[in-house]
């Protein structure tokens, strides 16, 4: 893009794509190098000293050592240059989506964009008495912003005003490109200059070590700089303002892992991380031979494929890691700059495979989809950012009932308040309205959250679905006044009847072989009115609970509908299978908890 | 008695995540699925609904496509309404969508009637969701659910919208006047539904 000068039309031509597929390249030269430095210092180097001794092995080893050295520099820069366009081309789309709307404006006011991104506007209005309809005229476009109101401010005409800021945001959007793009430049010149990293390599002692230790160099004066122990606000402002703009790039290149997962770093710039991190992390996983890392795989090969493809609203990928059953937090929707934004926690059984890549990202997104119907200011996330219970766990029982305790819930929880401590934070609306969502074992998970100490940072409203209880026995004591609870709980989940926590485990065991007869009678109890205690405390559903419940469809009933044992548990936020529920859900999500369609307490 | 019955829905779900030991199954996810149809032809099916629906709306609308979301057996097509939909008229829009659908033989699940946001919700006889609801500025929105069929790949519908396409970003809220539709009172002649 480096241009004498950039124009709006050229921003509007860029084509990001190609410079998305020029950082690819990168990316390959990059593993490449990384995949031939392995070979030569883990398995060449590593043989020849284990077998061979003598002056003519220890010269082989030391060529060999600087060859991986080597190998090393082009995977470390090729990597860095790699990032740099990514981030090129991901600012450059921004700018100019912001053009392309502000373009779009223009055209449906019938205004005229010219050349040189002034905007020209026809008569309108009523001029003072006996003046006639004030004429049209040009609006120049500013790009920093004004302190001393421009004649079109001022004018009588009312296009006059709306030109004027359609052209200060045209020459707001060039002007950042033309930023970016002359940072980028100077990053890339920079790039090919550098070869201090050479130093290094006289800490390669020993030749079987491979790139951790570069990196255990830079924990020292990067990772260790971290605000691990900071406020999620504290960190923003170390981003903003405790660093350079040389420092964040570093940051960037050198520990995505860390940076796209760290609470209180703006959501653009952990999307920018996480999607570098993904590369490098399916690379590590397609290396590690195990079921638990094959599935992790697939699932985030899923997740870079509908990264790729793109999609609306955007998303961004806030969460990223393969500890435990795998991590992923993606948001549809910038819920940085988004007035409302919902995070839901998925439950029973989930992890981070194919299975939450294709359904519970759909969650996501048909939330936003539906809260964006109500106000278009709407963000959406899916937060995996926790070990939930899995299911089945081999062929143990205690495995399963193991789903019931508090445990996990009481982990994610801590973790999940962080993460919403970031987004309170991030978020740059003074009103920003959020939501917690908790499904099944998630809305014991966001019970927990509610119940720590301050709450679940500046969240406004909290929605249970399928919940087997939420720890606690009253909508009040979630502690953001019952009125802001809301509850779904299908007549037909078996998951929102489930008897209270100590009595069934040891009837459980014995009376397996009696689900034959539930099929026929075990209707009938699945609407007991009455009996109000579930699995974690009070049926959130129940009157004595007293949250807000909103209309779902009953869902298909336990096995004789033909759907196996749970079948209505999925349902919620599906729009496939409960659009009634769906749309409840984004109403409240987006701020509008009055036009929900409720139902009676059970 | 009751105790009893409880215990047995426990019992169930256990019993039947034993049962599909080794699946990795999330709970709950694993429906039956059609065996005639896959992705795409359930997209195909839900666009000839909305296709039946949006033409039998007189007068016209404009309308474009929203974004087409799959899951691993299930697929959602919508539409946005682009003709603004009067306060006045919004009784007068579901109603004619509503006679229209069920003239198709759709069962009407649910409605919302909400002042602000009104919505109905039906269903076809195979299976297929349809709701209609009104949103943010008078806006209309057209989704067709599938039932869980066979995974596919699913192509972007082929029907042209009757204005501008949208796809790929943000729909803006309606930008379209109709005379009747856009009316903010309810003086004038009532539709008709062919």
């Amino acid at each position: 893009v480096s241009a004498e000068t950039l124009t709006w039309q050229r921003l509007r031509e860029v084509r990001c794509s190609e410079l998305e597929d020029a950082a690819d390249g990168w990316g390959k030269a990059s593993n490449g190098a990384d995949g031939a430095r392995r070979r030569v210092q883990g398995q060449m180097l590593a043989r020849i000293e284990a077998s061979q001794r003598g002056e003519a092995a220890q010269a082989a080893g030391a060529r060999l050592r600087v060859l991986g050295g080597d190998f090393q520099y082009i995977y470390t820069e090729c990597g860095l240059v790699r990032t740099t366009l990514n981030g090129l081309a991901h600012d450059l789309r921004a700018q100019q989506r912001a053009l392309l709307g502000a373009l779009d404006d223009a055209r449906s006011l019938r205004f005229t964009v010219n050349d040189d991104g002034s905007v020209s506007y026809p008569e309108a209005g009523e001029g003072a008495a006996g003046t006639g309809t004030p004429a049209g005229g040009t609006a120049p476009g500013a790009a920093d912003f004004r302190f001393l109101l421009s004649p079109e401010q001022t004018s009588p005409n009312p296009n006059a005003a709306k030109a004027q800021e359609i052209a200060d945001r045209i020459a707001r959007a060039v002007a950042e490109a033309a930023e970016i793009d002359a940072r980028c430049v100077a990053a890339l010149r920079k790039l090919t200059a550098r070869d201090g990293l050479r130093v290094t390599t006289a800490d390669w002692k020993d030749a079987s070590g491979d790139a951790t230790r570069v990196r255990a160099l830079a924990d020292d004066y990067l990772k260790d700089a971290i605000p691990w122990d900071k406020s999620p606000a504290e960190r923003k402002a170390w981003w903003f303002f405790g660093l350079t703009q040389e420092q964040r790039e570093e940051y960037l290149a050198v520990y995505p892992d860390q940076i796209g997962n760290l609470d209180g770093i703006p959501a653009e710039v952990r999307d920018r991380a996480n999607r570098d991190n993904l590369s490098l992390l399916m690379g590590k996983l397609a290396g590690e031979d195990d079921e638990r890392a094959r599935t992790q795989l697939a699932g985030l090969r899923s997740i870079d494929r509908q990264l790729r493809a793109g999609s609306e609203p955007p998303m961004y990928l806030l969460g990223i890691g393969d500890e435990g059953n795998g991590r992923a937090i993606v948001s549809y929707g910038n819920p940085d700059t988004a007035r409302n934004v919902s995070a839901y926690v998925p439950g029973l059984g989930t992890a981070l495979d194919e299975e939450f890549a294709a359904n519970d990202l759909k969650r996501a997104r048909d939330t936003a989809w539906a809260a964006q119907k109500y106000d278009a200011s709407s963000a959406a996330i899916v937060w995996l950012g926790y070990d939930a219970p899995q299911l089945p766990d081999g062929d143990s029982l205690m495995g399963n009932v193991a789903v019931m305790s508090t445990e996990r819930a009481e982990a994610g929880a801590l973790a999940y308040n962080r993460f919403m401590g970031g987004l309170a934070a991030t978020n740059e609306n003074e009103d920003v309205h959020l939501t917690a969502i908790g499904h099944s074992y998630g809305s014991r998970t966001v019970g927990a959250a509610a119940v720590e100490e301050g709450g679940i940072p500046g969240v406004n409203d909290i929605i249970l679905v399928g919940s087997p209880g939420v720890g606690v026995d009253r909508a009040e004591d979630l502690g953001i006044g019952k009125e802001h609870v809301f509850v779904g709980a299908a007549d037909n989940d078996p998951v929102t009847h489930l008897p209270s926590g100590g009595r069934s485990v040891e009837g459980a065991a014995v009376a397996i072989p009696v689900v034959g007869p539930f099929i026929s009678d075990g209707v009938a109890a699945l609407a007991d009115p009455e009996d109000d205690d579930l699995w974690f405390g009070k049926d959130p559903a129940s009157e004595a609970f007293g949250a807000r419940r909103f209309e779902v469809d009953d869902g298909p009933r336990p096995f004789v509908d033909g759907e196996g044992a749970t079948p209505a548990h999925s349902n919620y936020f599906s729009p496939v299978r409960d659009p009634v529920s769906t749309d409840n859900i984004g109403q409240i999500v987006s701020g509008h908890p009055g036009e929900i369609k409720s139902e009676e307490w059970r | 008695m009751r105790l009893c019955g409880k215990y047995l829905v426990a019992v169930a779900v256990m019993g039947a995540l034993l049962a599909g030991c080794g699946q990795g199954a999330h709970l709950g996810a694993e429906n039956e699925k059609r065996s005639n149809m896959d992705l795409q032809g359930a997209a195909s099916r839900a666009d000839g609904i909305l296709d039946a629906t949006v033409s039998a709306i007189e007068p016209e609308i404009k309308w474009a496509h929203g974004v087409t979301t799959a899951g691993s057996c299930d697929v959602t097509r919508r539409r946005v309404v682009m003709t603004f939909i009067s306060e006045a008229r919004r009784g007068s829009f579901l109603g004619v969508v509503e006679r229209f659908w069920l003239d198709s033989n759709y069962v009407v699940k649910s409605v919302n009637s909400s002042k602000k946001f009104p919505a109905i919700y039906a269903q076809s006889a195979d299976g297929f969701g349809i709701s209609l609801s009104i949103g943010d500025k008078g806006q209309a929105f057209f989704e067709v659910d599938s039932p869980c069929v066979e995974g596919s790949a699913v192509a972007e519908p082929t029907t042209k919208p009757n204005g501008p396409d949208y796809r790929g970003g943000p729909i803006p809220r309606p930008n379209v006047r109709s005379d009747f539709w856009s009316a903010e009172s309810s003086g004038q002649p009532s539709p008709s539904a062919p």
